[in-house]
């Protein structure tokens, strides 16, 4: 990818847009806050500069360090089921003639034009307690009473799985879209069962999607924040939310920074595990 | 034909797509290490019928028998035949040996078998050595190789070619169709090979299947469909004959007196019953014009255009009723030139009456 990008002569000069945009949004920001997660706190407002690791001592507080591990927790569990729903979403989606695939396209896009925040308020009235979830299941009779189910670790673990479903959905699409279908035929033809030629090249092919759509849920929900507090009521907290607070309420900088720090490490040796294991060269243009 | 050598029997299939009936009631009998090419134009429903034996697509009537066995509703994968695609279908994430090994691996075959079986089969379509190899880094000639060896190598009842050679060059197709050639002769595997090359099916089948419209024009070997196609369609499309119009004037043993534009010359009768009266085409090939000078008997002529092309010059004519035919000679210089008045003549065993398709 890179190799290709620079044998282009003049490549580099209209690049420079680029790595100057780069350089400013993302790089800049990123040293300014590594620097931050060294220094002290001022007690009354802003920080000094002054050095210290005490920082990051603090996040070696079980209360901070178990943060980080429900955060992980709750994205495992969300990249997991995005990809058991995502997967046939969009492979069954990349299948259907073009008419259909339009339509249900729309149908995942659309949601993008609403706030995400707006669109938990909606599971809020979904999940309340008499809300439209227990009236449906008590009308039918499934259940008796109200499940009181917003506020719980479902509620957010389905937030998060709705939000970042159509990441997963379009990721898995776009690569079985591409597939050569005549590979399917050539598995059956030399003896492969349905699902055995599904497992040997289907899934081996659309493999690139799968991962994309793994990184694009799993980075995310490591980080969104908004969702544990719409849904879970504040009762779980999540790094996001805990540098949130530090950063708004508690107003420590730089301890923010360090929590924010050790974040984007966390999921970056996840993103370098993932790698190692997955062995896929076409991740060089997300990774 | 009899059953029991026959390891191939399509009866009755019919297919439709919509509206359109892309296969006609067909029937055909392939027998045992018989090597038979369906040829046709693009769109004749020859693929179909490929698919249709494979098993890749299901026929709206008709049945599909392998060694007598009736496997019309039988997935692809129960069926003990293999294909080679039009464009390879390598699996591209695994390297030549995997890929060959793919029919083997399912099988349950042991591992060190496999080895063996795929370097065998490598070594047949001459790539021996390329096992480590990935189908991207391989040459189209290379990937038709490792396609071939991948279906062989599971020693199908019988093995169905769509089109193999379709996307070499020339040369290489060449030098491919005097190998597969060998290949089915020594593996003694039957074949059913898809070509739209006329000069490929001549040279390579035991069997020819003129497909037109999803029906078969006509069945029979390369020199009977050659030297005596049943219609104008296997006439033109095999053997680029020349179709002249006239009226049957009478029958004269195997032969037949034709009254065409001009005059009246005979023919071989082929396989038409034309009664005296009835309107008659005839058959003739380029190179069995003869062009005399124009006052000698045959059906005169007018030299529209004489062109040179591939060792032949072609030599286009119009006869009375402003029908063209093309004449060609061997060598660059025939003597003649636009506007020359000739006389048509052939010498009556090489031209033959046919059927209009």
């Amino acid at each position: 990818m890179k190799k290709r990008f620079l044998k282009k002569p003049g490549a580099g000069i209209a690049a420079v847009p680029l790595w100057m945009f780069t350089l400013v949004f993302v790089a800049g920001p990123m040293v300014y806050m590594l620097i931050l997660s060294f220094l002290t706190r001022d007690p009354s407002w802003g920080v000094v500069n002054e050095f210290t690791l005490d920082n990051y001592a603090k996040i070696l507080n079980p209360v901070y360090a178990g943060t980080y591990l429900s955060s992980l927790k709750l994205a495992l569990s969300t990249t997991a089921i995005t990809l058991v729903i995502g997967y046939p979403f969009g492979y069954f989606m990349a299948r259907l003639s073009e008419k259909w695939k339009k339509r249900l396209m729309m149908l995942v896009v659309v949601p993008f034009w609403t706030n995400a925040l707006v669109r938990m308020y909606g599971w809020i009235i979904i999940f309340r307690s008499n809300g439209l979830l227990d009236k449906l299941l008590m009308g039918l009779g499934v259940t008796d009473a109200p499940l009181r189910l917003l506020y719980t670790y479902p509620a957010v673990l389905v937030g998060m799985v709705y939000a970042l479903l159509p990441f997963m959905i379009l990721s898995v699409y776009s690569s079985v879209e591409k597939m050569d279908w005549s590979l399917v035929e050539a598995a059956r033809d030399l003896g492969a069962s349905k699902a055995r030629a599904f497992w040997t090249v289907t899934a081996k092919l659309t493999l690139p999607g799968v991962l994309s759509g793994v990184i694009l849920t799993f980075i995310p929900s490591m980080g969104l924040f908004f969702i544990a507090d719409v849904l879970g009521g504040g009762k779980f907290m999540l790094v996001g939310n805990l540098i949130r607070d530090q950063l708004f309420s508690a107003r420590d900088w730089p301890f923010a920074a360090a929590l924010a720090v050790i974040l984007t490490l966390l999921t970056t040796l996840f993103l370098w595990l993932y790698r190692k294991i997955t062995h896929v060269r076409d991740l060089e243009g997300i990774l | 034909m009899d059953n029991r050598s026959s390891i191939l029997q399509v009866q009755n299939i019919v297919k439709r797509f919509g509206d359109v009936t892309v296969l006609d009631h067909l029937n055909l009998s392939v027998d045992r290490g018989e090597f038979v090419t369906l040829l046709g134009a693009s769109g004749c429903g020859k693929t179909t019928l490929l698919r249709i034996i494979a098993g890749l697509e299901t026929p709206d009537e008709g049945t599909v028998l392998l060694s007598g066995q009736d496997v019309t509703d039988w997935a692809p994968n129960k069926r003990n035949v293999n294909t080679v695609f039009q464009n390879y279908a390598l699996f591209p994430h695994m390297n030549v040996e995997a890929n060959v090994g793919y029919g083997l691996r399912l099988k349950k075959m042991a591992r060190p078998q496999i080895q063996k079986t795929v370097s065998e089969a490598l070594a047949l379509v001459q790539l021996p050595g390329y096992e480590k190899r990935h189908p991207q880094e391989l040459s189209g000639g290379q990937r038709q190789r490792v396609a071939i060896a991948r279906a062989i190598v599971n020693s199908p009842d019988v093995l169905l070619l769509d089109e193999p050679l379709g996307a070499l060059d020339l040369q290489l197709r060449r030098q491919m169709q005097i190998e597969l050639k060998r290949l089915q002769k020594q593996l003694g595997i039957t074949f059913i090979y898809i070509t739209h090359d006329q000069e490929e099916a001549i040279n390579m089948s035991d069997r020819i299947a003129v497909m037109y419209g999803g029906t078969f024009a006509q069945t029979g070997t390369p020199a009977q469909i050659y030297d005596e196609p049943i219609n104008d369609y296997v006439a033109t499309f095999v053997g680029n004959s020349n179709i002249i119009r006239g009226v049957a004037e009478a029958a004269d043993g195997s032969y037949i007196k034709a009254s065409l534009p001009g005059g009246t010359l005979l023919a071989r009768k082929g396989a038409v019953q034309a009664a005296a009266g009835a309107d008659v085409l005839i058959a003739v090939r380029s190179e069995n014009i003869d062009l005399l000078p124009p006052e000698e008997a045959g059906l005169p002529a007018e030299v529209r255009e004489v062109a040179f092309g591939g060792g032949m010059q072609r030599i286009t004519l119009l006869l009375q009723d402003n029908s063209e035919i093309v004449a060609s000679r061997h060598g660059i210089d025939s003597g003649l030139q636009a506007g020359d008045r000739v006389s048509v003549y052939w010498d009556k065993d090489k031209a033959i009456a046919v059927q209009k398709a």
